[in-house]
């Protein structure tokens, strides 16, 4: 019987290759079942539409993809949120087109396989990347945040020449010492962040403006 | 068997079921090959979830939130039907991607398997759009919030930006009619569309055969 079997080049779809594949989708359906048990969906507050504070964050299979976007600011924007998807689905869709040799054999590819394994590390760095990554300022305008500073009088105290200061910090390289979500979060209380701070609460900015000028803080590296 | 018998003595179905059943699949074949299948099966049991998740789920502003705390809360195995429905989704992104990439690896993408490449970067694509469409339903502070963002994202593209932002929205803000477009797409829209693409991507497997990467 076992000798029959390993000279068969072909096995009928049904039972044989139906039994392992339901050995499988029973594998699946187990560890799909025990993560129902045992892991928590996500539980989180109502929506709150008048709470701009909110910080959101995507589900983890498009975190790549906006941290993508991080990359692109201001005019360039665009290129992130559009041509980059736009063109990383052409990538995918065309590549029966672009690349016609025959060769199936992957040792024989390696233009193709090294494209692709380069893609797959960038979307993994990226993915992990936005881990630690927020965004209070992809859709604030550095401009406008500038403006802020000018007109809330913020450069009576703080300097932007990188000289040593006592008291309010020089800001010339903030955006490089600080994470955006510190810098929006202390604007708001700026003593809770730091002890006895004589930095006053910017009560009158709207949570927009202070993405604004959290994003002018930003592009200060 | 006796069923089987009747229904073929009326319908003639043995021809059709024993091509099915019949069709042969070499035996390198090995588990690696696994995944689409295993997809497939996630899919299934995401029709299935989604189907009674939909018997308590409303689909308003004023009442999401709740009917899926009562889901979660209330209803007898509520909690464990909304787990399998957000764990086999998480799954499903990974099953997909790894299918893709055992396809590409064995450079099964080429001729004459481009059409199948590509119904398959549409399921891919529309499963992505099960994410994001999903993803507000709850309507809690991340559901609302990561749309508005999705959304913002969609309005940047050029010249039909601002259009496809209102389309998406059913207006300027983000509100209830935002959320029923969202559950229509997601409950209707995206599985006919995905039915569709599964059945051609099936067909052109059983038509062409499974690829021989050697």
């Amino acid at each position: 019987m076992k000798l029959r079997k390993n000279t068969r080049k072909e096995i009928p779809f049904y039972p044989d290759h139906m039994f392992k594949e339901g050995i499988v989708a029973l594998f699946v359906l187990a560890v799909v079942m025990l993560m129902a048990t045992f892991l928590q969906v996500p539980n989180e507050p109502v929506a709150n539409p008048t709470d701009t504070s909110y910080i959101p964050r995507p589900e983890w299979y498009f975190l790549f993809l906006f941290q993508a976007l991080k990359y692109f600011s201001g005019p360039t924007e665009m290129l992130g949120t559009f041509l980059l998807p736009v063109v990383f689905i052409l990538i995918l869709v065309l590549l029966p087109f672009y690349d016609r040799k025959a060769e199936k054999k992957w040792r024989k590819r390696p233009i193709a396989i090294s494209a692709a394994t380069l893609i797959l590390i960038g979307i993994i760095v990226l993915t992990f990347q936005a881990g630690l990554v927020s965004t209070i300022t992809l859709f604030a305008s550095p401009a406008h945040g500038k403006q802020i500073y000018a007109d809330k009088g913020c450069d009576i105290c703080h300097t932007l020449t990188g000289a040593t200061t006592e008291g309010a910090p020089d800001l010339l390289h903030v955006g490089s010492r600080l994470e955006p979500e510190y810098i929006f979060n202390h604007f708001k209380d700026p003593e809770a962040y730091v002890k006895d701070s004589s930095m006053p609460k910017t009560r009158d900015l709207s949570d927009q403006d202070l993405k604004d000028l959290t994003a002018y803080m930003m592009s200060l590296k | 068997m006796s069923i089987y018998n009747w229904l073929d003595k009326r319908l003639d179905i043995r021809p059709g079921i024993e091509k099915v059943t019949k069709h042969p699949v070499p035996v390198w074949v090995n588990w690696l090959y696994c995944f689409g299948g295993i997809t497939f099966f996630l899919f299934v049991l995401q029709v299935i979830t989604g189907m009674f998740l939909m018997l308590y789920y409303v689909p308003s502003p004023d009442h999401a939130y709740d009917s899926v705390q009562y889901i979660t809360k209330t209803v007898r195995f509520g909690a464990f039907i909304r787990g399998i429905h957000h764990w086999s989704a998480t799954l499903l992104v990974v099953m997909v991607v790894i299918h893709m990439l055992r396809v590409f690896w064995h450079g099964a993408y080429k001729t004459p398997r481009e059409l199948n490449w590509i119904t398959g970067v549409c399921l891919f694509l529309m499963i992505m759009g099960f994410g994001f469409t999903g993803y507000l339903l709850p309507w809690d502070q991340k559901a609302y919030w990561a749309t508005t963002v999705g959304t913002n994202i969609a309005g940047t593209v050029p010249v039909v930006g601002p259009f496809i932002l209102k389309l998406m929205r059913g207006g300027t803000d983000l509100g209830a009619i935002t959320l029923v477009r969202f559950f229509q797409i997601h409950v209707a829209l995206l599985p006919a569309i995905t039915i569709t693409f599964l059945v051609a991507h099936f067909f052109m497997i059983r038509r062409q055969g499974i690829n021989r990467p050697f």
